[in-house]
């Protein structure tokens, strides 16, 4: 701990063990943030970040190991212990009552030293943010209802309240996340002159340009474990990525060898055989236009139809169409042989596995168990079924097999799909989707919101779904992802039809060309 | 109309808005935190029937509201063991304590009145502060129109105000400022019962000086729509108590006057009674549709807390 430099760190974790359960989130980490230093925190979504800032500002306690606090062990009792001793921490979700004023929000963070409950200390708040602000050459509309501000501004008000006084460290969860491209680098110049007054800060991504652009010190989290510490000018972007990812990430479970370079061959011909899904003139009414307009598309076993396009030019009713979740008003739809009725129970039935675009509304029960969540879709199979009755056992010994073959990082079958990390919880989606061997896929933007590492997993598991025969629909706003995994085609939507059919090896600028609605036609390969 | 007229309806009035509008105080204040209590009529039932029964027992009009209080708080804290601390839904365990009240109510009053304990003392009216006869106003419709202001201060010009509102917004926010959110819950809902309580007293021995069983009559329900007109604001709590109140008194004036007993009796509808009896809630709930959907409610309401 004593090889950078000489001063005490502010805060310390040293040999810090976490476990929930039988879950081990941190084993044996060490971590310190020195008085103006901006110490970056990288990791995927699961590797210990969170677990790691709970720790540090009093929201866990620590299973082994103890935290330092300008070289003396402390124990937090809590949150608000933890921010009475210097340490404030800036959540990634804003923890802001929108109803009420920037300056009532204040009041509320503040200890109770200013006055009792029944005094109304406003303006000692107000004034004591105020020359923060002013320092900080921040315009705060004071009196104004914090939920019709920018997030930037909210942000800053979340950064004043975990600032006052006797804060030393202050901590930050992916504060970038929710910025705009032009707040983000003032957020940056923020946290440099904080830091130039002497606190720690602690800056929390997995933002790799981020990260080398504003740290100091970088330290890399993978799997509960510090893989990496460095300083960012003596590292770069691509072995940050490396020891975040990991070296074995090729060798997941999920990827068959040889489906990543068998995907990109035989290019913009259609594979032959039997289409496993067939389109036809699918027609979806809108009240002023047409939502979907004249789609005909068919999808062979083994191909991956990507469907680019700007969101909102039909994507969504598209995704519910082949879903089952709306009739279209006119057109075509045939799974195999079949043509199921438009119920997602029937489609489901004839083989079509949806992997849908919000995996916190739509793909998951986030208050339900991951054995529940999984056991949707299979509960009608006399597997898991004996009359009424549901066998949970037989349920739980399966989702036990997609935690292990799927690697899903949760303390457990029983875990609730709530308390997964952001990319757990999509592969618990995926593992749904996949686990029957479904005929058709249908992605929805699969890995929006996604780190790194979980955007490559989803990526890998739907090349293995390819791989083994599945007829996958990538809908997908992200034209990188759509170009990467389409095998055959591209199709770009626009305004509710398909402005031309290419391959994925065309220019982006002429793809560019037609999601701006400049329609073209390639010969042969249109569909059928 | 007479001065003296118009000051008697007036004060009448403020008098049938004292319950509705300690109830619905309560209620405000619940909800304000995130608690959904459906349980307001029976907690303003138990008070009245309390307040009558210990104002008789200790001869003191004073001592029978002040156990009305104490009885509403214990019931309200039965609510608050099941709403709050064990988590059940809110509007069930309002609900069931809605019955309770009502069953258990009735059946202790008869067994009261059948032991005779209440025959001979008589009932010891609530002395008017203000005036006297039927232009008089006793102390606790003073009390529930001076709590308008104190509230109003307590919401928005007091920390715990701020924490109050905090709590039934985003618990977590309040949480993370040092709130233990379950147990100010808790300590509101004791809060709203002795409201009720104070309430159902207004009802027993400021209004009916009597206990009849199910004499609230919906009153509860009534405080409940009060809170949405009243955009969960205590003015606006007191403006629609005031609401409901002079449509109340004047529905009973109005089943006095000849003229419009001839005016409903010439559309051959039978018996008219219920027509005026009805007039109130009808005004309340015409009330409450035309204003009630643009407003927005605590964001936290009826949700559990888990403190993390």
């Amino acid at each position: 701990m004593a090889e950078q430099g000489g001063t005490i760190p502010l805060i310390a974790a040293r040999g810090i063990t976490r476990r929930f359960g039988a879950f081990t989130a941190l084993e044996r980490v060490d971590f310190a943030v020195r008085p103006g230093e901006i110490h970056a925190l990288l990791g995927e979504n699961g590797a210990g970040k969170s677990t790691l800032m709970n720790l540090l500002s009093g929201l866990l306690r620590p299973s082994e190991g103890e935290i330092l606090l300008n070289g003396d062990p402390v124990r937090f009792r809590s949150p608000a212990d933890a921010e009475r001793q210097g340490i404030g921490m800036v959540h990634q979700h804003f923890l802001l009552v929108p109803p009420l004023s920037v300056s009532e929000n204040l009041l509320l963070g503040t200890a109770p030293g200013m006055g009792g409950l029944l005094s109304y200390p406003i303006r000692r708040v107000l004034d004591e943010a105020r020359s923060l602000a002013d320092r900080l050459g921040w315009r705060i509309p004071w009196n104004a209802p914090v939920g019709s501000l920018p997030v930037g501004t909210q942000q800053r008000i979340e950064i004043l309240k975990a600032l006052r006084g006797v804060t030393r460290v202050l901590i930050f969860d992916e504060p970038t996340a929710v910025l705009t491209p032009t707040e983000t680098p003032e957020l940056f110049d923020t946290l440099r002159r904080l830091a130039g007054e002497g606190r720690g800060i602690v800056f929390i991504s997995h933002k790799l340009d981020e990260v080398l652009a504003l740290s100091e010190t970088i330290t890399v989290l993978r799997r509960g474990r510090v893989v990496a510490r460095t300083r960012a000018a003596e590292t770069d972007a691509r072995s940050l990525a490396e020891a975040m990812v990991g070296p074995d990430r090729e060798a997941s479970s999920l990827i068959q060898d040889g489906a990543v370079s068998a995907s990109r061959a035989g290019q913009a011909t259609v594979p032959a055989g039997g289409a496993a899904l067939f389109v036809e003139n699918l027609a979806v009414a809108g009240q002023a236009r047409p939502l979907l307009n004249g789609l005909s598309f068919a999808v062979s076993p083994g191909e991956i139809f990507g469907i680019a396009g700007v969101d909102g030019n039909g994507q969504g009713e598209l995704a519910d169409c082949l879903a089952g979740l709306i009739r279209p008003s006119s057109g075509t739809l045939r799974i195999g042989n079949d043509q199921p009725a438009a119920s997602p129970g029937a489609f489901r039935r004839a083989g079509v596995a949806v992997i849908p675009a919000d995996r916190q509304t739509r793909g998951l029960a986030l208050p339900l168990s991951l054995t529940e969540n999984l056991a949707l879709g299979v509960y009608d199979s006399p597997v898991y079924r004996r009359g009424p009755l549901l066998l949970w056992p037989a349920l739980r010994r399966r989702t036990e097999d997609l935690i292990r073959q799927y690697d899903i990082r949760a303390t457990g079958a029983g875990a609730l799909a709530r308390s997964l990390s952001g990319g757990n919880q999509q592969k618990v989606v995926i593992a749904r989707a996949l686990a029957e061997n479904p005929r058709v896929v249908v992605a929805v933007n699969p890995t929006r919101g996604l780190d790194v590492g979980a955007i490559a997993y989803v990526h890998a598991a739907l090349r293995g779904a390819q791989a083994s025969g599945a007829a996958i629909v990538l809908i997908s706003t992200e034209l990188e992802e759509v170009l990467s995994l389409a095998t055959h085609r591209v199709a770009v939507l626009y305004e509710g039809a398909f402005s031309g059919i290419v391959s994925p090896d065309s220019p982006r600028d002429e793809i560019g060309l037609l999601m701006g609605g400049k329609t073209r036609e390639v010969p042969g390969a249109a569909a059928r | 109309m007479t001065t003296a007229l118009i000051l008697s309806l007036v004060l009448q009035s403020l008098a049938y808005a004292a319950p509705v509008l300690l109830a619905s105080l309560g209620g405000l204040f619940s909800e304000r935190v995130g608690v959904v209590n459906i349980g307001l009529e029976g907690l303003l039932l138990v008070g009245a029937l309390a307040a009558v029964v210990a104002a008789t027992v200790t001869g003191s009009a004073l001592l029978g509201v002040l156990i009305a209080l104490l009885v509403g708080g214990a019931l309200a804290a039965l609510f608050a063991l099941f709403g709050v601390v064990l988590r059940r839904d809110q509007v069930i365990v309002g609900t069931t304590l809605n019955f309770l009240a009502l069953g258990l109510t009735g059946m202790l009053y008869r067994a009261w009145s059948a032991s005779g304990s209440g025959g001979g003392k008589p009932l010891p009216p609530l002395t008017p502060i203000v005036g006297d006869g039927s232009t008089s106003l006793n102390a606790l419709t003073l009390l529930a129109l001076l709590l308008v202001p104190a509230a109003h201060w307590l919401l928005f010009r007091t920390r715990l105000g701020v924490i109050l509102r905090a709590t039934g917004e985003v618990p977590e926010a309040a949480a993370a400022g040092g709130t233990a959110v379950s147990r100010l819950r808790v300590l509101v809902c004791l809060l709203t019962g002795g409201l009720c309580g104070l309430g159902g007293a207004s009802l027993s021995l400021g209004i009916s000086s009597a206990f009849t069983e199910g004499m609230t009559n919906g009153r509860g329900f009534i405080a409940l729509a009060v809170v949405v007109f009243g955009r969960w604001n205590p003015f606006g709590a007191l403006a629609a108590s005031l609401l409901f109140a002079a449509a109340d008194v004047a529905q009973a004036r109005l089943q006095t006057v000849a003229g419009v007993q001839n005016w409903l009796a010439s559309l051959h509808l039978g018996d008219t009674y219920p027509f005026f009896l009805a007039l109130p809630y009808v005004l309340t709930l015409v009330a409450l549709a035309i204003r009630g959907s643009k407003v927005r409610p605590p964001a936290a309401l009826g949700q559990p807390f888990e403190q993390g």
